[in-house]
């Protein structure tokens, strides 16, 4: 496979994974809105969520710091069941509370413009491999804003809190897939920047 | 920088200019003027020899150190 190839199947990736962000994000906007519009369609999608509680456990490299669940105001015809029951009974889409709608639909929005931009940068970055401008300063701030919106997502999705109308959730959980990455980025934008800095002297040895 | 480049001084003795030093020596005016305006980082051998050659000169005729 040449050099061009692997660059345009990568291009072609970039733009689906664009693409596929943002049928999700439109996706998620008409859920949210209609949500409100019409609660009982909902009644069947289970809120999907870690359901036990604990505390530092690690989970798909998902590191869950605490994570615990509460239920309030159980009728008695749901207290003789198992906890599993009790869950899939109470934590439902359509049992959120508006705060917690809105909450967790601007999270996931937020998450999804912060993947869609950092996609969007490494997009630039292969536009400019495949211009023969590999080692410009622009790429070493590409992946600097890269590891930038990874880390802000891990930051900003830290935190969960899901209330419902009988209960709810709460946590904090890091996710080191995520981490990660971001490091591979930031250590990527100091090898272009020697990068850079060779290309520059190379440039002006005469 | 403490290395002076006495281009100039050596293409106004051999009454030359520029563009024709940077054709003979084939390489690009942008070059050769960042040469002669002391932003070059280095010159290669090949790059000197050519000048030396196109002068009639020594390296040390177009070099110079300077204290800072």
């Amino acid at each position: 496979m040449n050099k061009n190839t692997l660059l345009n199947i990568s291009l072609g990736i970039c733009q689906l994974a664009k693409i596929l962000f943002i049928i999700i994000a439109i996706g998620i906007t008409f859920v949210f809105i209609h949500v409100q519009i019409d609660k009982d369609f909902y009644s069947k999608v289970e809120f999907g969520l870690s359901k036990e509680n604990s505390n530092l456990n690690l989970s798909n490299t998902d590191l869950n710091i605490t994570s615990t669940w509460h239920v309030t105001n159980l009728s008695e015809e749901l207290k003789n069941k198992d906890k599993t029951t009790i869950y899939k009974e109470l934590f439902k889409l359509n049992k959120l509370t508006k705060t917690s709608l809105y909450l967790q639909y601007f999270k996931l929005s937020f998450v999804l413009l912060m993947f869609f931009l950092a996609v969007s940068e490494f997009q630039k970055i292969i536009e400019s491999v495949k211009s023969h401008k590999t080692f410009g300063i622009q790429n070493v701030n590409s992946f600097r804003k890269i590891g930038t919106y990874i880390v802000v997502s891990v930051l900003f999705t830290m935190y969960t809190s899901v209330n419902f109308e009988q209960g709810g959730y709460s946590g904090f959980s890091i996710s080191f897939n995520q981490l990660f990455l971001a490091l591979i980025a930031f250590i990527m934008a100091e090898i272009f920047k020697e990068g850079n800095i060779l290309k520059e002297e190379n440039n002006l040895t005469i | 920088m403490s290395i002076i480049i006495n281009l100039d001084v050596m293409l106004s003795k051999r009454k030359m200019r520029s563009k024709e030093l940077a054709e003979i020596i084939n390489i690009t005016t942008t070059n050769l003027s960042i040469l002669k305006s002391g932003k070059a980082k280095a010159i290669r051998f090949s790059t000197l020899e050519a000048i030396c050659k196109a002068l009639d000169c020594q390296p040390a005729d177009i070099l110079e150190f300077k204290e800072d």
